[in-house]
């Protein structure tokens, strides 16, 4: 019984971690790739204007089905991060989204 | 008997108390290892520095006898494509013989005199007379923290198969470090074409046309392009202020310091949705961007700082966490950021093209 307890405590200790570590972008659609390819220029540049051509972008391939909702949903956190003035987080995600989608 | 065999009980451990002792040991080594590997790579990082910077005081001392710094690689010059048999001219890049490339160039200004002599320069590169000597691994070209190899390797043709000359395999000593053709690159593209798109202005965008008619200088805006003979007094934006020499690991394609072969190509050693084999001159020289006009979706230009996320084989590519080491036109040596600003990369870049360069 005590072992049980310990094992499970165990588990629900990993978990979170596990959860947290995350596990990367899967692959995504060309196009997500060059909406991220831009995005990643947009907050190298800093450039509030070409963010908001990004997220009309955004919303004009999720409407033609360029991109998927996750995608979107991705691409618009990053988005969001850069709105908020987090830079440099957005930067990151949108060089790891990228980064992702390579074979090494 | 007794009292021995209790004696004996006494003196062991238990299985919690040795678990215990073990757990102890595994966290310690945990915590001490990170440590021990970033010492390591503290150590890599200064050795790949320093073998950045003998280039660099090679490529002056190179100048201070030649007038000039040596050429990205050696061809035989032709305008329209044509040329004596010897000279085994690329149809598609107007590529040709020697092919001998600057780090083969810089031999004589790094205590590898016998090397230099060994070699046949008036023999293409890829000559069976000289095959041996090509295949000398020369330390000062390699980085330790390079994980694709740092062997010799077989060059490839467009396919990928090894590309054949008189017969035979080709295998050249490897190069980690590359040197920069600046924004524009004139290889694949244009290197044969009697036009091509040059993106003159970064910040305006604008393009224009030129006749090349395979003079590379008509294009290149850096210090190391096909015949290049660029003098310090060329790099008009500062020595101080213009990236010569960078890294490109080998885990992202093969870099040689033997010469550029016609027909050959490099190829990337890893996918990414936009990598993929491109020309000879890659075996020897890379761009910033933008090239020929390349723009984003959003119209601004497609810049590739080192590690930029498109791995191309035409880019700088270091495994040093966070950037890699370029080698300026002074000698010195920095470690720039795979964050840096893309305009001022492309700035760092060129030799002449009057931008003001901010810190980095």
């Amino acid at each position: 019984m005590r072992n049980r307890t310990i094992l499970f405590s165990t588990v629900l200790f990993q978990m979170p971690l596990l959860l947290s570590s995350g596990c990367g972008y899967p692959a995504v659609s060309p196009k997500t790739y060059e909406i991220s390819k831009a995005l990643y220029s947009v907050c190298n540049q800093k450039s509030k204007e070409r963010l908001e051509t990004v997220q009309t972008l955004i919303q004009s391939s999720l409407k033609e089905k360029e991109i998927n909702e996750r995608e979107a949903d991705w691409l618009n956190e990053i988005v969001a991060s850069a709105n908020a003035g987090d830079w440099e987080t957005a930067t990151l995600e949108a060089r790891r989204l990228m980064e992702d989608q390579t074979g090494r | 008997m007794n009292l021995s065999h209790q004696q004996l009980k006494t003196r062991g451990f238990t299985l919690i108390e040795l678990l215990v002792v073990i757990a102890i040991i595994a966290t310690l080594i945990a915590l001490l290892l990170p440590a021990v590997q970033q010492a390591r790579e503290a150590a890599r990082r200064s050795q790949c520095k320093n073998n950045l910077k003998q280039l660099g005081i090679a490529l002056h001392n190179y100048h201070d006898t030649h007038s000039s710094f040596p050429a990205g690689y050696y061809s035989y010059g032709t305008s329209n494509g044509s040329g004596p048999a010897w000279a085994a001219i690329d149809p598609a890049t107007w590529d040709a013989a020697p092919g001998w490339t600057w780090g083969t160039m810089l031999l004589p200004y790094m205590d590898q005199a016998p090397l230099y002599n060994a070699l046949n320069l008036n023999l293409p590169c890829w000559d069976l007379a000289n095959l041996s000597a090509a295949q000398t691994k020369l330390p000062v070209f390699l980085c330790p923290s390079s994980s694709g190899g740092d062997e010799p390797f077989l060059v490839q043709d467009a396919s990928g198969s090894p590309l054949l000359k008189g017969g035979s395999q080709l295998r050249f000593g490897r190069s980690h470090y590359v040197a920069s053709h600046g924004q524009e690159s004139c290889w694949g593209e244009c290197g044969s074409s009697t036009t091509g798109e040059v993106f003159t202005n970064i910040y305006t965008k604008t393009t224009k046309t030129v006749t090349i008619n395979g003079d590379a200088s008509k294009v290149a805006d850096g210090p190391f392009f096909r015949n290049s003979r660029t003098r310090m007094r060329d790099v008009t934006d500062g020595t101080s202020n213009t990236i010569f020499l960078g890294e490109h690991s080998s885990k992202l394609s093969d870099k040689t310091w033997v010469g550029v072969v016609p027909g050959a190509f490099t190829h990337p050693q890893f996918t990414s949705p936009e990598n993929g084999p491109d020309a000879a001159a890659t075996l020897a020289l890379i761009h910033a961007g933008p090239s020929g006009g390349e723009l984003d979706i959003t119209g601004f230009p497609i810049v590739h700082p080192v590690n930029f996320p498109t791995y191309h084989v035409g880019q700088m590519y270091s495994e040093h966490t966070g950037g890699g080491h370029v080698c300026m036109g002074d000698g010195s040596v920095r470690f720039v950021s795979e964050n840096i600003d893309l305009l001022l990369w492309a700035e760092l870049s060129s030799i002449n093209e009057g931008e003001v360069i901010g810190e980095f």
